[in-house]
């Protein structure tokens, strides 16, 4: 009796439990956030002129975002704008600050909820699921987290945790590479010693161990995705790794040379390009043959190799370098490795380059003087160096499929005072408390060569990738 | 005739009147001396430490967030990390009797010490004893603007020598161009009365002739201050300085 009355009491509490649950999510659909933006938010927010150009009045206008980005990241409540306006901004809870009503307690967890659910439509629409629209994808390596970028409308439309997916805050995700049917994205971990694997939609399917990987780089026609070290490692294995992406099997391949780290696949994806942070060296690897041919560049110091990028042609390959900052441009048709054919001097610390769709051009950011330069490769000079808000410590590029937009990243991290990076320090345009050193994407137009966005992620935006990478 | 300067005669006449360096410093046979006392003090609150990302080498530098503190002060507001000195003093005390320093270390990926006192045109090692490459970039602070003065790749651990000379200024930051979080000061003195405050920002300029005299402190995040001072007697002078932070 005694425990008929317990199965039954327990019953009575799951069906209450069900019942609440399906009201919770009843209470949480588009008509009643609707209802609240209209009582609490359109009245700035709506039509033309509306605030910060965000409009709140219908859904589709709200997932146009803002005249900087977005307002909410679907699945994501903790890291949408619109929620923590309403519960971090220090100068009172949105709209409150200007006077207004703010949002009650009440409210705002139903917008969360919504938001968490994937903040569908009044259809059950999930805003940003087509799987045609090119993403752009930003590793935050002092976050633990990836941004996802719609590239349409160049705001954030979803955020992969991965202490979520139980790495820590400190596993710092550096580089990412994206298949060219934009099907799988592949994100290295640094000190978690892992490359993952991810579905369109963020799934992770896959993941390989590698000793502290850092630049990751697509075999554009065979089945590898290669890997080099990181330089958060002082002496990492002397090898790169190739993964088969299909199988997420990994395999290490020696090159003696110390710290090998940029990284590049030739366009008939028959050599692999490894440079050094240690030494002067530029190795190629042939996968046919297994051969490794290296080329030693002159210096009196170690140049400390950075990144490459390929002209899409396939002939020619730039690399820049931290230490002595210089752009070197190889020519990768005569004989059997690299061959250094020009050095172009620039401005501090060369981060990731980039050449442009039709190969007149390669942009990277110069991570110790906050600025972009543009180099015309056709006469092999310094074009312009772009300056401008938002470049802060900038580390990562990527481009749009069409070509149109070249991304920046930046980490923006705190500096001493009196360094020489200290300077031009972004500041998030809404003071949340804990966002001071917010990374940054910035979008540049590259039929102007002006900076027409900046996009906030997360801490220490870093490396990046797209569909069509040309990294 | 009309005599018209040259860009020859405008250097060495601005050389003649400009600072006292330590090539115009000499040392004599001293009576009647005595010490500058005092105690370097912050009014308001310091700000919060950095927290500085390591983003390099991290089995060196170490793993995650370094803290630095800029404005470090002990329990009774005494401000730490600053240099006490005369300026524009002819002649005094013999060099040795000066506390200044012989090198400056990159180990874990920190300089060592963080500022410290250096002797204008003498030779100094750098010293990297890091496993790694350290870059150490020194920079001459003029006003606001800044020079480069040297800049070494060390890829190996070891010593090199440097000659410690900035053109006219006293004051060097130190970065190293491999890893951003790391910055250290040195004060370039062109006569023996330079000194570091103590833990509790206690100060002592010692052996100092009679007379009258400018006494500075410079700390590298809140600036300089100067006063004149008199010694006219055995028992010296006491003077304190105070930064303020609003």
């Amino acid at each position: 009796m005694v425990r008929s009355t317990s199965i039954l009491a327990f019953l009575l509490i799951l069906i209450a439990g069900c019942t609440s649950t399906q009201m919770r999510t009843i209470s949480s659909g588009w008509t009643e956030i609707d209802a609240i933006f209209q009582n609490k938010c359109t009245s700035c927010h709506a039509g033309e002129q509306a605030a910060e150009g965000l409009r709140l009045d219908s859904w589709q206008n709200l997932f146009e975002g803002s005249d900087h980005g977005e307002a909410v990241i679907a699945y994501d409540s903790e890291n949408s704008l619109l929620i923590e306006l309403a519960t971090k901004y220090t100068k009172g809870s949105h709209p409150s600050e200007l006077g207004e009503e703010a949002l009650t307690d009440e409210e705002i967890r139903t917008i969360s909820e919504w938001i968490d659910a994937g903040a569908p439509s009044a259809d059950g629409d999930i805003p940003f699921s087509n799987p045609d629209d090119p993403r752009l994808y930003v590793a935050n390596q002092a976050a633990g987290m990836v941004a996802v970028i719609d590239i349409n409308t160049n705001q954030v439309v979803r955020m992969v945790n991965l202490m979520g997916l139980g790495f820590n805050e400190f596993s710092m995700p550096h580089h990412i590479a994206v298949e060219p049917d934009g099907s799988f994205w592949y994100v290295s971990l640094i000190m978690a010693d892992k490359i993952l694997k991810f579905t369109r939609d963020n799934e992770l399917v896959g993941q390989v161990e590698a000793t502290r990987p850092g630049l990751v780089a697509l075999d554009p026609v065979g089945p590898w995705l290669y890997a080099g070290r990181s330089m958060m490692s002082v002496s990492p294995p002397e090898s790169i790794v190739q993964i088969d992406r299909d199988k997420m099997d990994v395999e290490e391949i020696g090159l003696l040379m110390q710290r090998p780290h940029a990284l590049a696949v030739s366009r008939d994806g028959s050599a692999t390009y490894i440079s050094s942070l240690a030494q002067n060296r530029v190795a190629t690897y042939k996968d046919e043959t297994g051969d490794v041919v290296f080329y030693d560049v002159e210096g009196d110091r170690p140049h400390v190799f950075i990144g490459f990028t390929i002209s899409p042609d396939g002939t020619t390959m730039v690399g820049t370098s931290e230490v002595t900052s210089n752009a070197f441009v190889f020519d990768l048709t005569a004989g059997d490795g690299v061959t250094l054919i020009d050095t172009i001097r620039v401005l501090r610390a060369p981060w990731h380059p980039i050449y442009s769709a039709d190969g007149k051009w390669v942009y990277f950011g110069n991570n110790w003087t906050n600025t972009i330069t543009v180099l015309n490769m056709e006469t092999r000079e310094v074009a312009k160096v772009i300056e401008g808000y938002g470049l802060a410590q900038p580390h990562g590029s990527a481009a749009s499929p069409d070509g149109r937009y070249m991304y920046i990243s930046n980490r923006n991290l705190a500096m001493p005072d009196g360094h020489s990076k200290q300077d031009h320090v972004y500041h998030p345009r809404y003071d949340l408390g804990d966002n001071a050193h917010i990374g940054t994407v910035l979008v540049l137009d590259t039929r102007t060569h002006e900076i027409v966005k900046i996009i906030e992620t997360e801490e220490y935006a870093s490396g990046m990738g797209a569909a069509v990478n040309r990294n | 005739m009309t005599f018209r300067p040259s860009i020859f005669t405008i250097i060495l006449a601005c050389a003649a009147s400009g600072p006292v360096l330590a090539q115009d410093y000499v040392v004599v046979d001293l009576e009647n001396t005595s010490s500058i006392r005092g105690r370097v003090t912050l009014s308001g609150d310091a700000p919060a430490p950095l927290r500085l990302l390591i983003t390099k080498d991290v089995e060196i530098c170490g793993l995650g967030y370094r803290e630095r503190t800029e404005v470090d002060v002990d329990e009774r507001s005494g401000l730490r990390n600053v240099v006490v000195y005369i300026e524009e003093i002819t002649e005094g005390k013999r060099w040795d009797s000066a506390p200044t320093g012989g090198f400056i270390n990159q180990e874990i990926c920190r300089f060592q010490p963080h500022i410290q006192v250096m002797r204008r045109a003498v030779d100094i090692d750098i010293i990297n004893s890091d496993a790694t490459l350290h870059n150490i970039h020194a920079y001459e602070l003029l006003g606001r603007a800044r020079r480069s003065l040297f800049n070494i790749s060390q890829p190996e651990m070891g010593a090199v020598p440097q000659l410690m000379h900035p053109r006219s200024g006293n004051r060097v930051s130190l970065e190293c161009d491999s890893h951003d979080f790391m910055q250290g000061w040195v004060f370039v003195a062109d006569n023996p009365y330079s000194v570091i405050v103590d833990d509790s920002g206690n100060f002592e300029l010692s052996q100092v002739p009679t007379g009258t005299y400018t006494v500075s402190v410079w700390h590298p995040k809140l600036g300089v201050q100067s006063r004149e001072i008199t010694i006219s007697g055995p028992d010296g002078a006491e003077t304190n300085f105070e930064f303020v932070i609003d």
